[in-house]
């Protein structure tokens, strides 16, 4: 890995003001141009000390990330220790019985080491640097993602840390046909992101394509995933998610069984999945983990609550502000009765009370949860009770925004809740203007657009359209375990046969 | 970005221009539920509209519209000038015709129904034995019934499913009436002191009213049509002669198979029916019924009345030329060219219609 990293910054910085990349045998220059380089960088500690009484050198590693324990222990020890001219011998050097320990006589993956935790040892007369690999980073426990919760599957998430991230999967999956790509992104931060893929299942073009895309990025940093998923998404202008974002490593490994890939980047708990169907959204681990009956139950009513959540407000604007003929007799009086009391037109009264749950939602997201409390309290008492009082809505509208609410939130993945809550809102304002064909007219638009997509490379909206009738097994109804013995046709997996 | 700056542009033009037109705002919607047509005097017709009126303190309060009118649009504009709701037609239940208005002709008086498609054509056309006027007034006035047009709803809903009435509403109509072979029926009703009461069909020919029948023959006659409902039927039972009461058997009439077979003569047609039905035995005396020979006696007995009540009815609807069953129909389709050479309602009129009834009691009861 330090090699590859090593190439690519040579071939980075061979136009920079270094035209010698190559460590200089003098401590001294050594150590001038490290302080240049980190000039004002006041957590970048040097020790200096003397070996064998005369052979200057130093210690050079940043505080914080650098296991001082250890380094104490098993590098400055080892190195203290030995004798000057095996302080020379690179081979000696080498076989330091450190894990990880390295010589290296470029000098800028030298100023990379020491950034990525790395202490590294600068021995006056030698032509290179010893560089060992001791970070620590304080990093979080594993907890169970908020917003992925499951019943039955495993409770653990992953981290911002990428190592444990890439140890977690192998960790699940015990098979060297697992295989890890390593690429650079963020031209200042210089984040790690890795593909990891299984080999004998993904499909190598939609792996070169995908290297492509993130190799082409050319953005400072990426602070979260998000980024990464922007820049290499084919349909910029698209509110649905083209790639799955998911905190747990039980999703990626199920992903990438399927002939997925997972990207998973530095600085980020999140990971994304690509190529996914828009079914995939509506997917969770519990749907497999029980028995096909009830997650065929459990799978359908996800996908009713999509289309409630995205079709009910628009078809009560429609019916209430032009078809009042489409009302059922028992529920005309009942209904004119609560829209009676409200002054605005239907559109309005449903603004009102969306744009006001939104905020609701949006300041619960950021609360700390003891307030969060208090959120509940003033929606549901203030908003539910006083409006309907006060006449700015009716109580049946209530019901409506109420049901669309919960319905949206069923939704497992929070990148589609949002599409969804967005959608709802242009379905809407069609219902407001043009009423039932206004809508008739969005959900066809809407359809023409989710055919139209495609997540890297791949259609969007199949196994529908495209039609592939072997993978309808796994979209409404999740058949029995027994009868998915093929890979679905989405990764383009090589070998589509789950088992032997 | 211009791209989207020009889709903007177009989208909130299109917006602005069309001003939401044809917005039929819900609470500001007046619904007409019933629509009650007489004669009046002075060359125009006596037209009734009810809308149940809504707001805060008003429960179970029906506006009631009157007016003479030239057409139903009219009427309608009419009342929108009195009531303080837009009056839209669009949720109509029902239309109550007078006997009168029924006898004249009603095909062209519910053109409106087919012409403006917001009025629905799934409106239940009932006649009315006497005034749809007083009726709907008085409708208002029942305390322990639902408001007037939900109770009427109500009312029908359940003697259909009973199948003591037909479903007839606008399309049922028009199929009936447009197709050369087959003639509408219409439920018919009858303000009573402290209610409205089913009384049976009212038969038409054509477009008009020519006959009416009972609920105990409008179930026959549904049952000959293949539309049996959940209906009942009583036989004499035993006459009581200490009490002076007569007593009957009650009969569920479950289902109904039907055979119709026509035989064309040289100067007349013979319709044979054949009709098999499955009863249950709900109200007898206490008898042997579990055994077959009984079983058998009564099957004979129901049978029996109810070809009688068949022969009447159907002597009755030849001789007023109506023809729910659809015989005509039956001709038309398997004899054409026999059809093209006659004269339907004559040939019908002097048809011979020979009914077979046959009954199969298919449950008893618990009692043994």
């Amino acid at each position: 890995m330090v090699i590859y990293i090593a190439r690519r910054n040579r071939d980075r910085t061979s136009k920079t003001v270094y035209n010698e990349n190559e460590v200089s045998t003098s401590l001294e220059v050594n150590l001038t141009r490290i302080d240049e380089a980190f000039k004002d960088c006041s957590d970048l500690i040097k020790r200096k000390v003397r070996l064998n009484n005369h052979r200057e050198g130093c210690f050079i590693y940043i505080r914080g990330i650098v296991d001082i324990d250890l380094a104490q222990r098993d590098f400055i020890n080892s190195i203290i220790t030995l004798k000057d001219e095996e302080l020379t011998n690179i081979s000696v050097l080498e076989r330091i019985a450190v894990a990880n320990i390295d010589c290296t006589c470029d000098f800028p993956s030298v100023i990379t080491g020491i950034l990525s935790g790395f202490m590294i040892c600068v021995l006056d007369g030698n032509p290179f640097v010893i560089v060992c690999k001791l970070n620590k980073f304080e990093i979080r426990n594993i907890l169970e993602p908020e917003v992925e919760k499951n019943v039955r599957g495993p409770h653990e998430g992953f981290r911002e840390t990428i190592d444990p991230n890439i140890a977690m999967l192998r960790r699940k999956i015990k098979n060297t046909k697992l295989k890890f790509k390593v690429l650079k992104v963020g031209t200042t931060t210089n984040q790690t992101v890795v593909i990891s893929y299984f080999e004998d299942i993904s499909d190598k073009a939609i792996l070169d394509r995908l290297t492509r895309k993130i190799e082409s990025i050319n953005f400072d940093g990426m602070i979260a995933i998000g980024y990464v998923e922007q820049f290499i998404s084919d349909f910029k202008l698209c509110v649905f998610p083209q790639y799955l974002a998911t905190e747990r490593p039980d999703k990626a490994v199920a992903a990438l069984l399927e002939g997925r890939f997972v990207i998973i980047q530095e600085g980020t708990p999140v990971v994304i999945i690509a190529p996914v169907n828009f079914f995939s959204f509506f997917q969770a681990l519990d749907d497999y983990s029980t028995n096909w009956m009830v997650g065929s139950l459990i799978r359908s009513i996800r996908l009713l609550g999509a289309l409630i959540a995205i079709f009910f407000p628009a078809l009560y604007i429609a019916i209430t502000s032009f078809h009042y003929f489409m009302v059922p007799l028992d529920l005309l009086v009942p209904l004119a009765e609560s829209r009676v009391k409200v002054p605005f037109p239907p559109i309005i009264e449903a603004l009102i009370l969306e744009v006001t749950l939104e905020m609701l939602r949006e300041a619960s997201i950021r609360l700390p949860s003891y307030i969060g409390i208090s959120i509940g309290v003033v929606g549901g008492l203030i908003i539910g009770q006083a409006a309907v009082a006060a006449g700015i809505v009716s109580e049946l509208f209530i019901i409506i925004v109420a049901v669309t609410a919960i319905a949206s939130f069923i939704i497992p993945s929070y990148d589609m809740g949002l599409a969804v809550r967005y959608i709802r809102f242009i379905f809407m304002l069609f219902a407001a203007i043009f009423g039932i064909v206004g809508v008739v007219v969005a959900a066809a638009l809407l359809f023409a657009h989710l055919i139209v997509l495609e997540s890297l490379g791949q259609p969007y909206f199949q196994p529908i359209i495209p039609l592939k009738i072997r993978d309808l097994k796994d979209i409404v109804i999740r058949v029995p375990i027994k009868l998915l013995g093929r890979r679905p046709g989405q990764g383009n997996s090589n070998n589509n046969r789950r088992g032997r | 970005m211009n791209k989207i700056f020009k889709i903007m542009i177009l989208f909130l033009t299109t917006l602005l221009l069309i001003s939401c037109w044809d917005q039929k705002i819900y609470e500001k919607i007046g619904f007409v539920l019933n629509i009650g047509i007489e004669k009046a005097d002075n060359d125009m017709m006596l037209i009734t509209l009810t809308n149940p009126v809504v707001g805060a303190q008003q429960e179970r309060e029906v506006e009631i519209i009157t007016t003479t009118a030239h057409s139903l649009r009219e009427a309608r504009e009419q009342g929108r000038l009195i009531s303080p709701k837009n009056l839209e037609g669009g949720k109509t239940q029902h239309i109550l015709l007078s006997s009168e208005m029924a006898e004249g002709g009603i095909h062209n008086l519910l053109e409106v129904f087919q012409r403006d498609p917001i009025n629905p054509a799934l409106v239940q056309i009932v006649v009315v034995d006497g005034s749809p006027h007083e009726l709907m007034k008085a409708s208002l006035t029942f305390n322990d019934k639902p408001r007037s047009a939900f109770y009427i709803n109500q009312l029908l809903e359940n003697n259909i499913t009973n199948g003591y009435i037909p479903e007839t509403r606008i399309y049922n109509f028009d199929i009936a009436h447009f197709a050369p072979g087959l003639d509408p029926i219409t439920p018919m009703i009858k303000l009573e002191e402290n209610g409205v009461k089913i009384i049976g069909s009212a038969l038409f020919s054509g477009d008009k009213m020519v006959g009416k029948i009972d609920t105990k023959l409008t179930s026959l006659l549904l049952a000959a049509m293949g539309k049996l409902g959940k209906s009942s039927y009583f036989i004499s039972n035993y006459y009581d002669e200490k009490l002076k009461i007569e007593f009957y058997t009650a009969v569920l009439l479950r289902t109904v198979k039907r055979k119709i077979e026509i035989e064309i003569r040289e100067n007349n047609l013979a319709i044979n029916m054949m009709l098999t039905f499955d009863i249950t035995l709900d109200d007898h005396t206490w008898d042997r019924t579990d055994e077959e020979v009984t079983q058998n006696t009564l099957e004979k007995n129901i049978a029996k009345a109810i070809k009688a009540d068949y022969l009447q009815l159907f002597n009755y609807m030849q001789e007023v030329g109506c023809d729910p069953v659809g015989f005509g129909d039956l001709v038309r389709a398997k004899h054409n060219k026999y059809w093209q050479s006659i004269e339907w309602q004559e040939i019908y009129k002097d048809a011979e219609i020979n009914i077979d009834v046959v009954v199969d009691i298919k449950q008893y009861g618990a009692i043994k």
